[in-house]
């Protein structure tokens, strides 16, 4: 049986895959997929503790992250299909009227 | 059954306003061109919720098996959001008006907003504070972008969601060690659990990873990078909305988790706010001094307007927090006055912002030039605006904490900030309007809250004694 | 087959815990559970081999989310990023199902890698993306800060895990697949939580709200 601190590594190596992948990525949809690889990977951290430790709490927790990250999509992608409407652009290079 | 309806109660404040974002939507939706019902809508909703605010202030507890805080400090935060959004209403009818953007989406969103930054603010538990974050999040990126044809907005929405959906990652990983740790989300709880000395490694992780998504809500250096481009990009509404409540709800946040609740660990973490104190101070002050569009300036100064609110956050202690939403009222008015000058400045396509665009307002329009001035001499802490005393308060606690070095760089940075504020008052009466340069038109409610926001200013520079101890009393 | 049987194995009250969690145990994680009835099913299969399969689980799962995340941010093509991204989810979805959370694990596929990813699918294929053009072929200097500030950020998370895991529980907890049923989450949700999950109903309807303002085609 895998113990929790596998499960725990595990979350963080995803985490900080994402986090790479914000940091690295230019394609604003790509950087939205790498934040949403973030929130799976502290659902993992959650439903581990929660299952290890006995207590419901933490899939509660993660069943809103889900919620969240719907409501963030939703939105994201609306941005996203806005500024493509003006710009035919989701290079985030291009994106620097503002000083960046 | 019962336990609802008292929890209902406790919390009307909130509910208020949910039924009155609830109410607005369905007026908008069965006829578009609702705007001025949608607006009046807002107001009396907003009044109700004042009211119900005061009359619950008295009575602290907590509502929903422990969820959500209400009463006490909560009432001070609801109504300091209360205030930022009728001042920022009045603003956005006249500006959003002019730059034809969407006024009932606009009013919509602010209050769904504001229904998110008071269980953000006073969420006893971290997942009522992660929702709240979401709710208020969500509706600020779809109103930073809600000009869509402007590019800019296009972009500062971009910009900002990114941002700001990253951080929020950061924020949620950091409850999830805390969860860990404690094996509970209740803020009470964890803190109760962990009142010894020796912090395990996971609560001091999961600590650490909240710190740095309360930061970057508040904008301090480090985690400052988005705030000149949304506050610049974002219509000039939305903005003053950005900076009042969006920056109040940080704060609340970052008062209610670290300071009254985890009060062992804030202890633990007060170096490293202070450090984050220290870099926001000197960065926001220092970076604003080359900026020429005003909007942009004010956004690099409210970095180190943070970083003077995170000394308050640092001491722990319930002066430092009353000293806080008290700068917070303070900064709250002079914002939404000086932005409601801004606001009146812009053309229909938001441009007139440039600081060289102001020449001449002084003589131009003696009153705008006037109030703007006032407000500006606030910002900086000259006395006796309300500014000043906001500063004082805030230092007055730190000397008495123990951190005089964090004291010593906030004035000198304030005098710092002295150079770049008294520059658009320099271009306001020294300097002649250019040939064809517009003469600003303020509407009516523009001018209702500037002048009563000049009023706030004022009054809170006269007694501000009185209003200190009383937002003291409630935390 | 006996693995086929997390899958569907009837949640509810036709099953007693008890049983519910012995015949689980003879399939996959031995253990955790104290009834005589896992002592008898252990001396039937070997239990080396029962280690062998649930750890088998573990590393086939988090080696494909592994990798599939790492396809996911390395990927030129956002839609190539977004289906790999499905498989992460769907190789997390079997995480969930060996830590016995299967209304989550079930959620996880109907709603994150089918509803939400299917969103950013129509989006990726609605805006016709050509692939990010490489400008600057060499290998970008920030690339390399990327990799090492998130080297470092992983190097701080593994310590402090490593170091906690004194304090870890060494199995999973008794009641484990108690509390990852549908009907123990809709208790939990509809009365200690009951303020969020009306708060998530602001949430949901202030994005809407939000995606309808920012994405429809013109206002009046």
């Amino acid at each position: 049986m895998p113990s929790l601190t596998w499960y725990l590594t595990l979350s963080a190596v995803l985490f900080t895959t994402g986090v790479v992948g914000v940091l690295t990525r230019r394609n604003a949809l790509i950087i939205f997929m790498s934040i949403e690889l973030m929130l799976n990977a502290v659902n993992l951290t959650f439903i581990a503790f929660s299952a290890f430790l006995g207590d419901g709490r933490g899939q509660i927790v993660v069943f809103f992250v889900m919620a969240v990250a719907a409501a963030e999509a939703a939105v994201g992608l609306a941005i996203v299909i806005a500024l493509f409407r003006n710009r035919r652009t989701v290079d985030i290079n291009d994106v620097n009227v503002l000083k960046w | 059954m019962h336990d609802i309806l008292n929890d209902t109660i406790a919390s009307a404040p909130l509910w208020a306003i949910v039924v009155t974002g609830v109410a607005t939507l369905l007026v908008h939706a069965w006829d578009e061109k609702s705007d001025k019902p949608v607006f009046w809508i807002a107001l009396a909703g907003i009044g109700v919720s004042a009211v119900l605010t005061i009359w619950r202030a008295p009575v602290a507890g907590t509502a929903y098996s422990g969820m959500l805080k209400t009463g006490g400090a909560a009432s001070a935060w609801t109504l300091l959001f209360l205030v930022a959004t009728l001042l920022t209403l009045f603003i956005a009818w006249d500006s959003l008006g002019k730059a034809a953007a969407p006024r009932g989406e606009f009013t919509i969103l602010v209050l769904f907003a504001v229904a998110g930054m008071i269980p953000f603010s006073a969420g006893n538990d971290l997942l009522a504070v992660f929702i709240g974050l979401e709710i208020l999040s969500v509706s600020l990126y779809t109103l930073v972008g809600l000009t869509r044809r402007r590019f800019a907005s296009n972009e500062a929405a971009l910009k900002y969601f990114l941002l700001g959906a990253f951080a929020g990652g950061f924020f949620l990983y950091g409850i999830a060690f805390l969860y860990g740790a404690a094996q509970t989300t209740n803020i009470e709880d964890i803190a109760r659990r962990f009142a010894q000395s020796n912090f395990p490694v996971l609560f001091l992780t999961g600590s650490a990873l909240l710190l740095v998504g309360l930061a970057f809500k508040t904008g301090a250096v480090p985690f400052h990078m988005w705030v000149p481009d949304v506050y610049q990009g974002a219509p000039t509404a939305v903005t003053t909305f950005l900076i009042t409540g969006g920056k109040a709800a940080a704060f609340g946040a970052f008062v209610t988790v670290f300071t009254m609740t985890l009060g062992h660990a804030s202890a633990r973490f007060a170096v490293v706010i202070g450090v984050l104190a220290l870099c926001s101070m000197v960065f926001g002050n220092i970076a604003a001094i080359p900026q020429t569009d005003i909007k942009r300036m004010l956004a690099y100064s409210s970095i180190g307007h943070a970083g003077y609110m995170l000394i308050g956050v640092q001491t722990a202690s319930v002066e430092g927090a009353g000293g806080v939403a008290f700068y917070l009222l303070s900064y709250i008015l002079t914002s939404t006055g000086a932005f409601g000058v801004v606001a009146a400045m812009e053309n229909e396509q938001g441009e007139g912002t440039r600081i060289e665009d102001f020449a001449g307002l002084g003589y131009t329009k003696p009153l705008l030039g006037a109030l703007l001035s006032l407000f500006l001499f606030s910002l900086i802490g000259i006395p006796p605006f309300s500014g000043f005393f906001a500063k004082y308060y805030i230092f007055l606690t730190a000397i008495e904490h123990g951190d005089l070095w964090l004291v010593l760089i906030g004035v000198a940075t304030s005098v710092v900030s002295l150079y770049f504020y008294l520059r658009v008052m320099v271009v306001m009466f020294f300097r002649q309007p250019g040939e064809n340069q517009p003469v600003p038109e303020a509407g009516a409610w523009t001018m209702i809250a500037v002048v009563l926001s000049a009023a706030g200013v004022i009054a809170l520079g006269l007694f501000p004694g009185t209003v200190l101890d009383l937002i003291t009393s409630v935390f | 087959m006996k693995r086929k049987r997390i899958a569907y194995r009837p949640v509810g009250d036709d099953f007693s815990p008890m049983l519910i969690s012995t015949s689980y145990d003879m399939s996959l994680f031995p253990g955790h559970t104290s009834s005589i009835l896992t002592g008898t099913t252990r001396s039937i299969i070997p239990p080396a081999r029962l280690v062998t399969f649930s750890t088998l689980v573990f590393l086939v799962s988090s080696a494909t989310a592994v990798v599939t995340g790492i396809l996911v941010i390395t990927r030129s093509s956002a839609l190539h990023s977004a289906l790999f991204l499905i498989l992460n989810f769907l190789a997390l979805a079997v995480l969930y199902l060996s830590l016995q959370a299967q209304f989550i694990a079930v959620i996880q596929v109907i709603v994150y890698a089918g509803a939400i990813m299917v969103l950013v699918l129509f989006v990726i294929m609605l805006l016709n993306l050509r692939e990010e053009n490489h400008r600057c072929r060499s290998f970008p200097r920030r690339h390399l800060a990327g990799i090492l500030l998130g080297a470092g950020i992983l190097l701080i998370f593994v310590q402090a895990i490593i170091a906690a895991s004194v304090s870890y529980p060494s199995s999973l907890a008794r009641n484990a697949a108690e509390i990852g049923t549908s009907s123990a989450i809709g208790d939990l949700l509809y009365r200690s939580f009951v303020f969020p999950f009306e708060m998530a109903s602001i949430l949901l309807l202030a994005a809407i709200v939000g995606a309808v303002v920012l994405a429809k085609k013109r206002f009046p």
